[in-house]
């Protein structure tokens, strides 16, 4: 099995503001190991974003803080990181994009201006010739075409897909040990999404680096992850391989997840929804916090679900595994 | 066709091109060209201006007046609107107008320069960083401050500075640089709250975009990101407005200060803008000796604004 590059213990980023805290991420744990793609899957609001901000130390503060936890690269510890270390790392070690790649560049600067920009901060002492040469290098391999012309273009002068592959050489360009892709494919449309998503595996196989794929598409996850992460409400409510957790779901929430995709092959009048709201990260429920929403809920519920290993690597958060698993023996849809 | 024909469809001809040329100057941006030519002249004549010298100046002599004025009494004379041979006639210092009015640039171009560094560096400094580091105590100091500064009155407040500081080193109309030196300060320093909340405000509405946010993930420094992807890149235009705005603003503030006195002001055997329009007398508002220089600090004034206007809106157009 191959090392784990990143490591999360634990942790948990509150955000203090006037109206209370916001316990965005709520102990989350979980680890990435070196050329696997990770996929964080869950709600708008659930805190898939805000621990990638965390991984990378870009968590705005005040008023958000990591207020409990453990972030490891390789083993390095990044919370306890002064702000120069931490920047060193970023962009070198570890490397985002975003999902909207049109505002995701500076418009008033050319790609290859802000590509070489971002190789110069880690290599200052580089050639200038040198950086736009390797630029160029990085931008066909991305699958740009005519590079040596589009290194001078500026953003809008360029597609949305074209402009999320300059993003993926931008965050590239320094061969960084883990990428964290948030949401990269949300914002294009379908054609240019599996190119996106089949321009990032042939470079995870070209530089051996992890992904983080931070997505609420689980089409995507299926298409691309080997592990998944569901998150709900701040915390881990299961994490295992791909396969397992399409055809063997166990916590209420993955299931309900999976039923509320439409189905193509079945005439319906409205589409299956997960009933009630996400808990504002405010006032969770005390207990489990997908209670209120779950169909097995019940008095033990009021106590909260530890994260527990069911079998070797597939970790579920919830009092009611083994009724989940019976009823849905035959898959997610099952 | 005969002659009266071909010069009646040649002259209809020209008529239309002159038409259609009016037409296309309807697209320009007249601010532009206008804030330009006064931006311009003003250049001219500053530089113009290092080349005259008042003390060898020719002082008009009116016919009847043997030996004519000294200049021991220059600061009595009358001012002489049809001096013969002096373009526009004479100051009430006895000396061609035409040629005080280039030299009186002296007396603010300078100065306008320091004032809009002094309030373009401060104010810049202070609204990026509150700007950027919102939230913090940094952003409450910086806010506090610029409030404190903001709620006197602009022109006032260098009043009252500049009151002070005449009257601790007990020289009402002595240093003449330095007087204009400490107005520049003072009124740079009062428009810091200005420029800083412009800024501040740009800088915030900046601060979350995902570009920098993604410039922050590849690891540029605070700097870096700060001074050129948010001021460099956006903030010229508001710095720009600004800087051709105080420019102005400095000019009206010299020559209100001449009206308030030696104290405050500039010393009427000075030449500036201001003493020009405040030693005529009531009786000669409509002649050369108050229109002209009232043209041109309202000229300037005007002209400038329309400049900082017109840069700022290309720049902005150019970058969105």
């Amino acid at each position: 099995m191959s090392e784990v590059i990143l490591e999360l213990d634990g942790l948990r980023t509150y955000f203090y503001t006037d109206i209370g805290i916001a316990k965005s991420v709520d102990g989350v744990s979980y680890n990435i190991r070196t050329g696997e793609t990770l996929g964080v899957v869950g709600e708008s609001g659930c805190g898939k974003s805000v621990t990638a901000l965390s991984i990378m130390g870009l968590i705005p503060q005040p008023p958000g803080k990591i207020v409990e936890g453990s972030i490891k690269l390789g083993g390095l510890e990044l919370t306890t990181l002064e702000p120069d270390q931490l920047r060193s790392i970023r962009g070198k070690r570890i490397s985002m994009i975003f999902q909207e790649p049109l505002t995701s560049l500076n418009p008033v600067y050319t790609a290859g201006a802000q590509i070489i920009e971002a190789l110069a901060v880690h290599e200052p002492n580089i050639d200038p010739s040198e950086a736009r040469r390797r630029a160029i290098d990085m931008l066909r391999k991305v699958g740009i075409p005519s590079p040596e012309k589009r290194v001078d273009e500026y953003p809008h002068q360029m597609s949305g897909g074209m402009l999320q592959r300059v993003m993926i050489a931008m965050s590239l360009i320094c061969g960084p040990d883990l990428l964290i892709a948030d949401e990269p494919t949300t914002a294009l449309d379908v054609t240019i999404q599996a190119q996106i998503l089949d321009l990032l595996r042939r470079m995870q196989e070209d530089l051996g680096m992890s992904i983080l794929l931070i997505t609420h598409d689980l089409g995507v996850v299926a298409e691309t992850c080997d592990r998944v992460v569901v998150m709900y409400a701040g915390k881990v409510a299961e994490q295992t391989d791909v396969h397992r957790l399409f055809e063997r779901p166990a916590h209420p929430y993955t299931v309900a997840l999976f039923q509320s995709l439409p189905d193509v092959s079945v005439a319906a009048d409205r589409l299956p929804t997960i009933p009630g709201m996400v808990p504002s990260a405010y006032e969770f429920p005390s207990g489990c916090r997908f209670r209120d929403r779950c169909a097995y809920a019940n008095e033990a519920c009021l106590s909260e679900p530890p994260l527990v290993e069911i079998e070797s690597g597939h970790q579920v958060a919830c009092h009611h595994i083994d009724r989940v698993r019976a009823d849905h023996a035959g898959g997610a849809n099952g | 066709m005969n002659d009266g024909g071909m010069a009646s469809k040649l002259g209809k001809g020209a008529a239309a091109d002159l038409i259609r040329t009016v037409l296309r100057w309807r697209d320009a941006d007249y601010r532009l060209l206008i804030g330009g030519f006064v931006a311009t002249v003003l250049v001219a004549m500053r530089v113009w201006a290092l080349k005259l010298d008042v003390d060898k100046m020719e002082v008009y002599q009116p016919r009847g007046t043997p030996g004519g004025f000294t200049s021991s009494v220059k600061h009595q004379s009358p001012a002489c609107a049809d001096a013969p041979g002096y373009l526009l006639g004479t100051d009430f210092n006895g000396l061609p107008l035409a040629q005080t009015l280039v030299e009186a640039t002296e007396t603010f171009f300078e100065p306008a320069l320091l004032c809009c560094g002094i309030a373009i560096v401060l104010g810049t400094f202070l609204g990026a960083v509150a700007g950027y580091f919102r939230g913090g105590a940094l952003e409450a100091t910086i806010k506090l401050l610029l409030t404190v500064i903001a709620s006197y009155p602009r022109l006032i407040l260098v009043i009252v500075a500049v009151g002070i500081f005449t009257a601790a080193r007990h020289d009402p109309g002595g240093d003449m640089g330095l007087r204009l030196a400490m107005i520049a300060t003072f009124l740079g320093l009062a428009y810091v709250p200005v420029l800083a909340l412009a800024v501040y405000q740009k800088v915030g509405s900046f601060q979350r975009e995902q570009f920098v946010e993604a410039a922050r993930a590849h690891g540029l420094s605070h700097g870096r990101i700060l001074g050129y992807h948010i001021l460099w890149a956006n903030c010229t235009p508001v710095i720009a407005r600004h800087f051709f705005y105080l420019f102005g603003y400095f000019i009206l503030v010299e020559t209100s200060l001449n009206f308030l006195g030696p104290t405050y002001g500039v010393p009427g055997s000075v030449p500036s803008w201001g003493n020009l329009v405040t030693g005529c007398d009531k009786g000669s508002l409509l002649s050369a000796q108050f229109i002209a220089p009232a043209s041109c600090i309202i000229t300037s004034i005007l002209g400038l604004s329309f400049l900082g206007d017109a840069i700022g809106e290309r720049f902005e157009k150019g970058r969105a």
